[in-house]
């Protein structure tokens, strides 16, 4: 079995940053150097007009943000990114590409609206509690950790969220990178 | 010769005499069917999706791989016996059987099971829900859909 290494992660920032989605969090503990020059070891990093690098994590003095660059918005206190290919698979978009990834955000598309959820803020509203949830399990690999989530939706079911912490760092921003919508009987 | 057929749920219920095979504790089941072989019912399966059906993969004689949602499972449609099954962390994508071993390929994870004894033999942690599985005949390929993202190659030795 051959696993090649991972080297930095690199993602165009999403447009749902710019609706206020995307970072934060969720403990109050201060992340720095959201700047377009962020120096160090980034989590995120991107490169196309609308994109903002993520500095390293510190335990302290605020959040700093290079006002010369273009930014997005975001929201603290929900601590997680999501990128915006993800959104079209979760809400049915997905139309091109793997036979199984088509049916796959179809599904998802059914089932949220069976959960009740319509769009990408109320989907979020979802990640913002799933996020504090129970950890229900963790898949360690060479590339990072992923921590599976769970959150109720009511008595109607629940939805199982994944979050991707690179090379394993608990203290970077996750990333969703799956869900698991589950209707009850 | 196996296939399955897509039955209503008023079939399924009717069926009772035909062993079911449990995909999902708890969750609403919305489709149903009934894998048969020599044009007898060996097995019914419900499970939640509706947009999928269960993928079925011939390994031996009367010996199949059927997965579907959060479910794999190995039967013998001759004895109707359940010989292996598992309750999947995330979605089921793909199953690829090579010689020594069979790979089901989930959103999240990749189980590696002997295709011998049956036995799991290890859960391969994925970083992000494959863009493509290429199942060539010695290796399997996963490609994510961040390029940054290399490629997994899963080589089998013959």
């Amino acid at each position: 079995m051959i696993i090649v290494g991972f080297g930095m992660r690199s993602a165009n920032i999403p447009n749902s940053l710019s609706k206020g989605v995307l970072l934060g969090t969720a403990t109050g503990a201060i992340f720095r150097g959201i700047s377009a020059k962020a120096q160090g070891k980034d989590i995120w990093t991107g490169h196309s007009k609308n994109s903002i690098e993520i500095g390293p994590l510190t335990s302290a003095d605020g959040v700093k943000v290079d006002k010369t660059a273009e930014y997005v918005e975001y929201t603290e206190g929900s601590g997680y990114v999501v990128d915006s290919r993800k959104y079209d698979y979760f809400f049915g978009r997905v139309v091109t590409g793997d036979q199984d990834n088509i049916l796959r955000s179809a599904q998802n598309l059914k089932d949220l609206t069976t959960l009740g959820i319509r769009n990408e803020q109320q989907l979020n509203a979802v990640f913002d509690q799933a996020i504090n949830g129970t950890v229900q399990k963790t898949i360690t690999n060479s590339f990072g950790t992923t921590l599976m989530k769970s959150i109720d939706i009511g008595t109607l079911g629940r939805i199982n969220v994944s979050f991707f912490y690179t090379n394993g760092n608990f203290n970077s921003i996750p990333k969703i990178t799956s869900i698991i919508p589950q209707i009850f009987k | 010769m196996y296939y399955l057929r897509l039955v209503s749920e008023e079939v399924y219920l009717l069926d009772t005499h035909v062993p079911e095979l449990i995909s999902c504790n708890n969750l609403k089941q919305n489709a149903f069917g009934i894998i048969e072989s020599n044009n007898r019912p060996r097995f019914k399966i419900s499970w939640q999706s509706t947009m999928m059906i269960p993928k079925i993969n011939y390994l031996s004689d009367n010996i199949i791989a059927i997965g579907i949602d959060q479910y794999f499972a190995v039967v013998d449609l001759e004895n109707q016996k359940e010989l292996f099954h598992i309750i999947l962390d995330s979605f089921f994508m793909k199953t690829a059987v090579y010689s020594h071993f069979i790979y089901v390929v989930c959103q999240l994870s990749i189980y590696k099971i002997n295709r011998q004894s049956l036995i799991l033999n290890s859960e391969i942690g994925l970083p992000d829900i494959p863009k493509k599985t290429i199942i060539n005949e010695n290796e399997l390929v996963i490609v994510f859909e961040d390029s940054q993202i290399p490629s997994l190659s899963i080589v089998q030795n013959s």
